[in-house]
């Protein structure tokens, strides 16, 4: 009788998991956009959404540090280890893997159609296609090069917006007089000095920097020398903060800025929710100890090539997704990165992040106040406006130029010799 | 004497280690103010212990240390005896080689012992810190216990002998147990080695559930979109703290005998 | 004396030991020899054979020069700091202080704790806005001090070494005071007699029977310089501008933030090369004075 009940539960139970068991698709990532669960394993936000949008697939993802997820990630590629969907970033990352990825057009056009590219936008879907082969799909958008200012500290003392270089300098240097940080930069972070330095080179001559890469001008080029050597300037003309080497973009800058010790900062829209929702503004402040409401802009950067426009902005997919070639659930992962591209835009929006798709506007209705609505709009006007992208595709340059920008903003190096470094490695790259 | 017992030369002596302390532990209190601030001494602690991962965390660094410590001191203690009182062929060449063990910078490891693990499957078990952790100290553990083990006086030994007394047993009876000061140093320091390792855990570690305490403080970065890991201040102090802990505890009840352990083992070098 | 011969059976002793030692240790040097002759990404399933052409990019390479000139003053000044530090604390306890084992607790305590624990705290003393350094220059009106610690180039290297020293010198402590219990009181006795004072004492007598402390501290200070990485990649990852890079640093960069597996190797080999030829350098010193 004891035997015969064990069997029975056995077998139930079996019965019982493998009705109901859905099918599982691992995710890692460094930044999750909430589709992980919390400490105590309840679901976050996206995740949440994911779960009422696709009930019969379980997602498990989880965030690692982005330190600890580059290095880790190496070795459980090559060895067929890794998760069924990884995040990435766009450029050498991308390349590097590459050849571990899943090529996803067939999925693409079965589920969206011959003309499924139509649905993205295409700046995101360049970046993600590596050698023909679309290697992964962009979740959501990152514009750089805008130029944050806080209004009401400009109000307080009778400033604008600086539009040119000169007014950039004059109104930091009146900033400072008074004891706010007229800009202030994390130079600490490469990424953030990427950002800015391709925003002045790309406001100087659209495009230059880009070619630099991929070969076809010289590094040496008068605009990317000028560049540099503008770039150089502002560590000592007053444009930035005494020991901006030594500050981080976050918390330093970030913090500064939200809580109205520094009028600006160069930033992209990945940052718009902690600044212009009340959910992020509220945290801010709580983290940062403040209380004042101020009035945040969005604008360009001045306008250094005279030609009387303030700059644009370039973009690059923020974090963008790709499934694994040895995966051992192909079809359901597809379902699930799916969901997480497309049905899930309208999560990321509300977080104010800009969409990997057409059509998804912001989501404003957590928007703290008209002036930040503004502000967000016109943000989105110059990002659909984007040119350029973010990231380097090669990491030789992508490193010469850290060292580059870095011994020029100390002092090290003249403008040119930096270049001239920076085209030294250019050439040894295998194109 | 070294150093006059007189009235001046003490007081003189006295302040010099006072004003020593005092920027010695500078920034131990540093680190106790910090973990106050924010939300509160109170809230940032409790915040900590609270998290579900907390206690697994210890209880996982509490496993690899004690493994760890059986599998160094077994087998660095045969073999420092080996080195120390027997005759292997090619002693010195086997000494050598594995004091070569101390000079390879841990980057070099990493992708080699991965390919290893992952044939074997070990990724998802203890074994996957406990044993290049282990194979890290054991170099060090033979230096130590080889020196002290020379300086025990070989009397015994051939005593022992001459009544028929075979090396096990000398191992047994005699050497080991002179050798208990250097054997809580030698345990001593592979606790501190074991609870404090965070690379061998990243690296080798695939399952979260099995990650030590050292990994604490990354679950403690302030909830921002996408801005990257800042810690939160407070509360990730109070896990710095509270890492700390157990082996402040260890120390100050053991450290005479780590100072009699490292005297002894660094006195013949 | 015994008489016994060298035997095959007493290796058994040795070898769980140095089984583990050759799986951890030299099976991964072997590995990296091999890689550091192709150029490999370190995740590609494939690699170009290009011989010698990351030795020969390594002795040219600027940074890999700035590099282990880093690590060379880092070396010169934390170890002898931390010699001389421990070796006046270890001095100064031989005296008639009251609370001797306070100071020893203070002194060796940050030998204890995580390395990342020292890291975090450092990096927060040390910040620009919050820090407590700057902080305290504030409070005491010397405000003309405050600085960028970690930011400026000229400044962040030395203020990781004091990081490095103030965890580290109470080993060098412990292992002076271990030394002096080894010496003969009556040499100083005898000195006094002949109206040596301390300094005269400590020069003549403490310090060269002293030597085999020196020796073992300059040797593991020198392998420990080389193979340091924690505090630099906690706190400023080489920055700035390669001015706290190091030898180790650069093989993590080189590695797996440019997909540079195959030189990232060649540096380790150098570093392990380094190491070995040092150590034997000091021991043959060492034997021969």
């Amino acid at each position: 009788m004891n035997l015969f009940f064990k069997y029975f539960i056995l077998a139930y139970s079996l019965i019982l998991f493998s009705s109901t068991s859905k099918a599982e698709v691992t995710y890692s990532c460094w930044n999750c956009m909430t589709l992980d669960t919390d400490a105590e394993g309840n679901p976050n936000g996206a995740h949440e959404d994911f779960n009422a949008a696709a009930p019969n697939i379980k997602l498990v993802a989880v965030q690692y540090p982005y330190g600890d997820y580059v290095q880790s990630l190496a070795l459980s590629m090559r060895t067929g280890t890794s998760d069924d969907l990884m995040a990435f970033q766009v450029g050498s990352m991308l390349s590097t893997y590459a050849e571990y990825l899943e090529d996803l057009t067939p999925y693409a056009e079965k589920e969206w159609g011959a003309n499924w590219k139509d649905k993205f936008l295409s700046v995101g879907i360049e970046q993600t296609t590596v050698d023909g082969r679309l290697v992964a799909l962009p979740q959501v958008m990152s514009a750089a090069g805008a130029l944050w200012y806080n209004q009401t500290i400009l109000d307080k003392y009778d400033l604008s917006v600086p539009t040119n270089w000169d007014e950039w300098i004059s109104v930091s240097n009146i900033l400072k007089d008074n004891g706010v940080v007229g800009f202030m930069h994390g130079a600490k972070d490469s990424w953030i000095n990427y950002d800015l330095f391709i925003g002045i080179a790309n406001e100087l001559d659209p495009g230059k920097i880009y070619e630099a890469e991929a070969g076809n001008i010289s590094w040496t080029h008068d605009s990317l020398v000028k560049a540099t050597s503008l770039w150089g300037e502002m560590f000592s003309n007053g444009i930035m903060q005494e020991g901006a080497l030594g500050n981080a973009q976050y918390p330093d800058v970030h913090q500064a800025f939200t809580s109205g010790k520094a009028a600006m900062m160069t930033m992209g829209t990945w940052n718009n929710f902690s600044t212009f929702t009340n959910s992020g503004l509220n945290g801010s402040k709580e983290s940062y100890g403040f209380t004042e409401d101020f009035k945040y802009g969005i604008t360009g950067l001045p306008d250094m090539n005279g030609d009387g426009k303030h700059g644009r902005l370039f973009a690059s997919p923020d974090v963008s997704i790709g499934m694994s070639a040895s995966s051992g659930n192909k079809e359901e992962a597809w379902s699930a990165l799916k969901v997480i591209i497309e049905d899930l835009q309208s999560t990321y929006a509300k977080d104010l992040w800009v969409s990997s798709m057409n059509g998804v506007p912001f989501d404003l209705s957590d928007a703290t106040s008209d002036f930040a609505k503004e502000a967000l709009n016109y943000q989105l006007g110059m990002a659909e406006n984007a040119y350029g992208k973010r990231e380097f595709i090669y990491s030789e340059i992508k490193a010469a130029l850290g060292d580059a920008l870095q011994n020029v903003a100390v002092g090290n190096m003249s403008a040119l010799e930096a270049m001239q470094l920076v085209e030294k490695a250019s050439q040894t790259v295998k194109r | 004497m070294l150093i006059g017992k007189d009235k001046k030369t003490t007081i003189i002596s006295q302040l010099i280690l006072t004003f020593l302390a005092i920027i010695f532990s500078l920034p131990i209190l540093v680190m106790f103010k910090i973990s106050f601030i924010g939300k509160g001494f109170v809230e940032n602690y409790l915040q900590v212990l609270r998290f579900a991962y907390t206690w697994k965390f210890f209880y996982n660094s509490l496993i690899v240390s004690t493994f760890t410590i059986l599998i160094v001191l077994t087998l660095s203690i045969i073999a420092a005896y080996s080195l120390s009182k027997l005759k292997p062929i090619a002693k010195n060449t086997f000494f050598n080689l594995i004091l070569i063990g101390l000079m390879v910078p841990g980057a070099a490891l990493i992708v080699p012992i991965f390919l290893l693990f992952l044939k074997f499957n070990l990724f998802k078990s203890y074994l996957a810190m406990i044993l290049p952790i282990s194979a890290g100290i054991i170099p060090f553990a033979i230096l130590l216990f080889k020196n002290y083990m020379d300086n025990i006086p070989n009397d015994l030994i051939e005593a022992a002998k001459i009544d028929g007394a075979g090396p096990l047993y000398i191992l047994r009876k005699i050497i080991l147990p002179l050798s208990s000061s250097i054997s809580v140093v030698v345990i001593i320091w592979t606790f501190l080695m074991t609870w404090n390792d965070y690379a061998t855990a990243l690296f080798f570690v695939r399952d979260k559930e099995l990650l030590p305490v050292t990994h604490l403080p990354n679950y403690f970065n302030m909830a921002t979109m996408s801005a990257g890991n800042i810690p939160d201040y407070g509360p990730f102090f109070a896990c710095l703290v509270l890492i700390s802990l157990p082996i402040m505890l260890v120390y100050l009840f053991l450290q005479k005998y780590i100072e009699d352990g490292i005297t002894a083992g660094a006195s013949k070098n | 004396m015994n008489l016994q011969k060298s035997n095959f059976k007493d290796i058994l002793y040795i070898l769980p030991s140095f089984i583990f030692i050759t799986i951890f240790f030299f099976y991964p040097i072997g590995y990296i020899f091999g890689i550091s002759f192709f150029d490999w990404n370190g995740v590609s399933q494939n690699k170009n054979f290009v011989g010698l052409e990351n030795y020969k990019n390594f002795f040219v390479d600027p940074i890999a020069r700035k590099a282990l000139g880093n690590q060379i003053l880092w070396g010169i000044i934390t170890i002898s700091s931390q010699m001389f530090l421990g070796l006046s604390m270890a001095i100064l306890l031989r005296s008639k202080v009251r609370f001797k084992i306070v100071y020893k607790i203070i002194f060796f305590f940050p030998n204890i704790i995580s390395i990342a624990v020292v890291a975090y705290v450092f990096n927060r003393i040390y910040d620009n806005n919050f820090g407590e350094l700057n902080y305290f220059l504030e409070m005491i009106k010397l405000n003309i001090l405050t600085h960028p610690w970690l930011g400026d180039p000229d400044t962040a290297l030395y203020c990781l070494m004091v990081a490095n020293i103030w965890q580290w010198t109470g080993f060098s402590f412990l292992l002076y005071h271990a030394g002096l219990t080894q010496i003969n009181e009556d040499l100083y006795e005898s000195a006094r007699i002949d109206g040596a004072n301390i300094f005269n004492i400590v020069r003549n007598i403490v310090i060269p029977l002293l030597k085999p402390t020196h020796i073992a501290l300059l040797i593991l200070g020198v392998i420990g310089t080389l193979k340091t990485f924690d505090i630099i990649y906690l706190t400023t990852r080489g920055g700035p501008a390669r001015s706290t890079e190091f030898l180790s640093t650069y093989v993590f960069q080189k590695g797996i933030i440019e997909f540079k597996a195959s030189y990232a190797s060649t540096i380790a080999l150098m570093i392990v090369l380094i190491a070995l030829a040092l150590t034997i350098i000091q021991v043959k010193a060492y034997k021969r004075g």
